[in-house]
């Protein structure tokens, strides 16, 4: 899920001036002639405990668009989605990532996925499934549940790591 | 070496019988049981070695008990029945051979003389599985669905 600088400041009500501030850690992309995009779950950290009471992340979930490819997280994205789990502010959305992470187990142990390469990797890949973007949708503001039984073995199989010991 | 042997060696006319008595008994193994005996079987047939040693005509029915009783002949026979029900699409034989690792699968198959498991079998067995899995991990992740899809890891 992504957003845009204007998108974080009009969701969250505070200036372009705040909003570039406060998104200058966060990393981006910028295109020549598109406006700087950022990865939601890491602009969300940003918020403060009053805006996100307010409905800032309801907001900023609605203003966000979804990535072009809607099961590959890329290379780097476990320490984003521990850090988007950690950040988890309400127990409602802990709820939710709870049903979410069980969905996913029980959508790998019914297919032909769940095999030991799969398996040794689960716990990773049990993290990741919290920033796949139907799943994050779900998790931060609740409404109707991704159905994960086919979602979740192709997830597994795109995101699984690649162990080098494997191909041996 | 067995006394059996003993007079078969000393005696040509023993031995003559019994070669003769070895090529009617396979050739009747063959077209009763549709199974291939060899010499060594035919010998360890009481009724043979009988007609052998001492010249009395074969009782052809019960040579063929004794063949039937044999190990060999059973599993031959086992193996056949196997192979029926394999091709008949026998859901517990499917299974059994599913589960053995996959160049066992193969050289059982081929004994069986059944080519046709491909379209038979699903990926169920554990190793074979595995392989998959890890030949499937080694790929970029925007080949891996398709190499699932084709290897029936995934609908």
């Amino acid at each position: 899920m992504i957003i845009t600088r204007k998108d974080y400041s009009r969701a969250v009500g505070v200036c372009i001036e705040t909003a570039a501030r406060r998104l200058k850690a966060v990393p981006s992309q910028c295109g020549d002639r598109r406006a700087c995009v950022y990865e939601l779950r890491a602009a969300l950290p940003t918020l403060w405990p009053k805006e996100v009471e307010a409905g800032a992340v309801e907001r900023l979930v609605a203003a966000a668009a979804p990535p072009e490819d809607r099961l590959y997280v890329g290379p780097d994205a476990l320490e984003g989605a521990r850090s988007f789990i950690q950040w988890l502010p309400a127990q409602e959305m802990r709820d939710r990532l709870a049903e979410i992470q069980s969905d996913f187990i029980s959508g790998i142990a019914a297919s032909p996925v769940c095999g030991g390469p799969v398996i040794r990797d689960l716990e990773n890949l049990r993290t990741l499934i919290a920033i796949q973007p139907d799943s994050m949708k779900y998790i931060l503001v609740g409404g109707q549940v991704p159905t994960l039984d086919r979602l979740a073995p192709a997830f597994a199989i795109i995101n699984a790591k690649f162990q080098m010991e494997l191909v041996a | 070496m067995s006394d059996f042997q003993d007079i078969k060696n000393s005696d040509p006319q023993v031995a003559e019988r019994m070669t003769a008595a070895t090529e009617k008994l396979i050739e009747l193994a063959k077209s009763a049981l549709n199974v291939e005996l060899d010499a060594m079987d035919i010998e360890a047939c009481p009724e043979a070695r009988i007609h052998a040693v001492s010249g009395v005509d074969i009782d052809l029915d019960r040579a063929l008990e004794e063949m039937k009783a044999l190990d060999r002949t059973k599993g031959l026979l086992a193996e056949q029945q196997r192979a029926a029900a394999i091709r008949a699409g026998d859901n517990d034989e499917l299974a059994a051979l599913a589960r053995l690792p996959r160049h066992e699968r193969m050289a059982t198959a081929r004994r069986l003389g059944v080519d046709d498991l491909n379209k038979k079998l699903d990926p169920t067995s554990v190793s074979d599985r595995n392989l998959l899995l890890k030949q499937c991990l080694s790929l970029s992740p925007q080949q891996r669905i398709n190499f699932a899809r084709r290897h029936g890891l995934m609908p």
